[in-house]
């Protein structure tokens, strides 16, 4: 399915899918498909819009992915619920961003860093 | 080196049961220190697998014979250590994720100070792994001071590759010379597999810089602009001292 109509979706279904996709972009990572893991990128802007767009912002439901087993996932949820849950998704950030030996801990820390220098706002 | 190894094998053996082996740390770092010389072909920047190593004219990594001993894993995956396919992966975006995710598994495993070797069973020998060797002993270097990589920019060793800390091509494009480019303060020596995950990270979209990928972002933007996120992405992809 191309372009889902994600509205439709329940919230759960939403989180499934929002998880699906960051597996799928780790993995896009791992084969060094940049293209692939980009085109992802913007599925995954779509189901956050559709989250965000729910009455009262339902964002909230992507914090059920903070414990996933895949860093992906866990490091696409928590950039996605700063604007929610800013205390408890940097905690998730800066937890995947120390170890320093991985590609989400890359982006993980140029994150916070893009945080605290003010280039990102999460809104 | 043979014989070194003849003598820690025994000295492994005895330590072990009959099929079982067991790798110190120690052993580990010798065995990874094979002095190979892969020379496969890398695609060319601007491709969508840039930097990535290629079977290209047929030549492959495997036509280095090598004197030292192959690694030894279990038939039976370990907990945690990355699965090592028998049979060489026929793709190189194949081969290297697995020597990605070893790479890795091998790093963190050192930072918690703990013993790479274990001990394992069924033993079996992984040929086509060894080759990489270098890539991974490499990946595991702690980080270093800027002055130092910037040193070691001078020694090319295998392993490790010349690391732009400003992008080049985006640079040269935006008009940037390239005296300034080439310049030994924008020049630095990082493990391969880092300078993939940097120049990777580069081209992937993301939130903190609007939706868009770093390289994008920082189209237009200063010469200074760029160092700082070049240098904040060594120091956050720990090639960099803090």
């Amino acid at each position: 399915m191309k372009n889902p109509d994600l509205s439709i979706l329940t919230d759960e279904q939403l989180v499934a899918r929002f998880a699906e996709i960051g597996t799928e972009q780790f993995e896009a990572e791992e084969l060094g498909q940049i293209g692939r893991f980009n085109r992802l990128y913007e599925k995954k802007l779509r189901v956050v819009a559709e989250l965000k767009r729910r009455q009262g912002d339902h964002r909230r439901a992507l914090m059920a992915l903070y414990d996933h087993p895949n860093p992906q996932v866990r490091l696409n949820a928590a950039k996605s619920t700063l604007a929610v849950a800013p205390v408890a998704a940097r905690q998730v950030i800066q937890a995947i961003a120390d170890p320093k030996d991985t590609a989400q801990a890359l982006d993980a820390g140029m994150c916070l860093w893009a945080l605290e220098e003010g280039i990102f706002k999460p809104s | 080196m043979q014989y070194r190894y003849e003598i820690v094998r025994n000295r492994l053996y005895c330590r072990a049961a009959t099929l079982n082996l067991l790798l110190s740390a120690n052993n580990f770092r010798l065995l990874l220190k094979a002095n190979f010389h892969p020379d496969e072909p890398r695609v060319p920047a601007g491709n969508s697998d840039g930097g990535q190593w290629t079977i290209g004219n047929g030549s492959s990594l495997r036509t280095h014979p090598s004197r030292l001993p192959p690694i030894r894993v279990s038939e039976k995956p370990n907990d945690d250590l990355p699965k090592i396919p028998k049979e060489r992966p026929s793709t190189a975006s194949q081969r290297w994720a697995i020597v990605k995710r070893l790479a890795g598994w091998a790093a963190e495993t050192a930072l918690r100070g703990t013993p790479i070797g274990r001990v394992i069973e069924g033993v079996r020998v992984i040929e086509w792994i060894r080759d990489y060797y270098p890539y991974i002993e490499a990946y595991r270097a702690p980080a270093r001071s800027l002055e130092q990589l910037e040193e070691d920019a001078l020694t090319p060793e295998k392993g490790y590759d010349i690391h732009h800390i400003v992008e080049q091509t985006p640079a040269e494009q935006d008009g940037f010379p390239r005296s300034l480019i080439e310049s030994g303060t924008n020049r630095v020596r990082v493990p391969t597999l880092k300078h993939w995950r940097i120049t990777a990270w580069y081209m992937m979209r993301n939130d903190h810089f609007g939706d868009v990928s770093p390289r994008t972002y920082l189209r237009g933007k200063s010469w200074e602009e760029r160092m700082r996120v070049g240098l904040m992405a060594l120091r956050e992809a720990g090639v960099l001292k803090p």
